[in-house]
């Protein structure tokens, strides 16, 4: 077994991961969450450029995990992974956006404007 | 499944991981769609405060970048423990385990101490909407790190006794995914409830 280690995890069918790809995942990780964090603190930028920062750096934060942590990739042999994971993204994005957009409109409409304080 | 020869073990003789753990993916994806619903809730309700407390004059920074940290280390280090497995050691993936442990814990109590703190000065989860949402989302958080944590001490414990096999392999991998699963939505908590709060 430890002569000639499989290219694919035998259980998820996803790339093994090595003390490599690891440790880049974990300083990168680092990396974005400081670089968030010192934005915010500092307060260099507008509001509404700073949300955007925010967001930005989780998303590539996400992708940095999926990566380097869960073995997410398109070489994976358990391509059912990444399909499940895309339509659970999709859900997200419809409950997420459609919510806020219903929401937002509801707001607006009764005069309350709530959701831009 | 495997190209390579399983492990001559009667007990796991054809054990064949791999439905567990894509099952278990699929488990984490439906849990994807319930924190999604409670950030849309947060979303909606953040602004709620019903004359009470802002999240800015409630989160402090500092303190929720140290449990980021911790949160973020506890992660490699459970990756360390699932590359450990490879080598057959049981000793070192348990020590791996031990210390994701300890991490985990450290997280979750700093936790209860920051909600703690909050409800010691009046702010609960009666206090307004925005606190109602913050305080579901958060702690849904928080119970799922529980959980894992229970998880991790009873993998320990089987790990010692069985020593590293097919069913315990598939076992970490499958709290493995549970548990950067967990730092994936944290960094949603950190950045859309503590950072944007704070904004």
């Amino acid at each position: 077994m430890a002569k000639h280690e499989p290219e694919f995890d035998v259980d998820t069918g996803a790339t093994y991961g090595t003390h490599k790809s690891y440790a880049i995942g974990f300083i990168l990780s680092v990396v974005l969450t400081l670089i968030s964090f010192y934005l915010v603190g500092s307060g260099a930028f507008s509001k509404l450029h700073l949300y955007i920062a925010v967001g930005v750096l989780a998303l590539a934060q996400l992708f940095v995990q999926l990566v380097f942590f869960l073995h997410l990739s398109t070489h994976s042999k358990a391509t059912w992974n990444l399909l499940s994971f895309l339509f659970a993204l999709i859900m997200v994005l419809i409950f997420v956006l459609g919510t806020l957009w219903i929401m937002y409109h509801l707001y607006e409409n009764m005069g309350m404007n709530a959701m831009s304080m | 499944m495997s190209a390579t020869p399983m492990v001559n073990d009667h007990h796991t003789h054809h054990f064949d991981g791999s439905k567990n753990v894509f099952g278990f993916w699929i488990y984490i994806m439906t849990d994807c769609i319930l924190f999604a619903t409670l950030f849309a809730v947060y979303a909606v309700l953040h602004s709620h405060t019903y004359g009470g407390p802002h999240g800015k004059e409630l989160f402090s920074l500092p303190f929720v970048l140290t449990e980021t940290m911790i949160l973020l280390t506890s992660s490699f280090s459970y990756g360390l423990a699932m590359l450990a497995r490879n080598t057959g050691n049981k000793n070192i993936v348990i020590g791996w385990l031990w210390l994701t442990f300890f991490l985990g814990l450290s997280f979750i109590s700093m936790e209860i101490y920051e909600f703690h703190a909050m409800y010691v000065e009046g702010n609960t989860w009666a206090t307004s909407a925005f606190l109602s949402s913050f305080f579901t989302l958060v702690s849904t958080h928080g119970l799922h790190v529980s959980m894992g944590l229970i998880w991790m001490l009873t993998l320990i414990y089987q790990i010692n006794k069985h020593g590293i096999t097919a069913v315990t392999k598939t076992k970490l991998t499958c709290l493995g995914l549970f548990w950067h699963f967990l730092d994936i939505v944290w960094i949603f908590v950190f950045s859309v409830v503590y950072l944007m709060g704070a904004i």
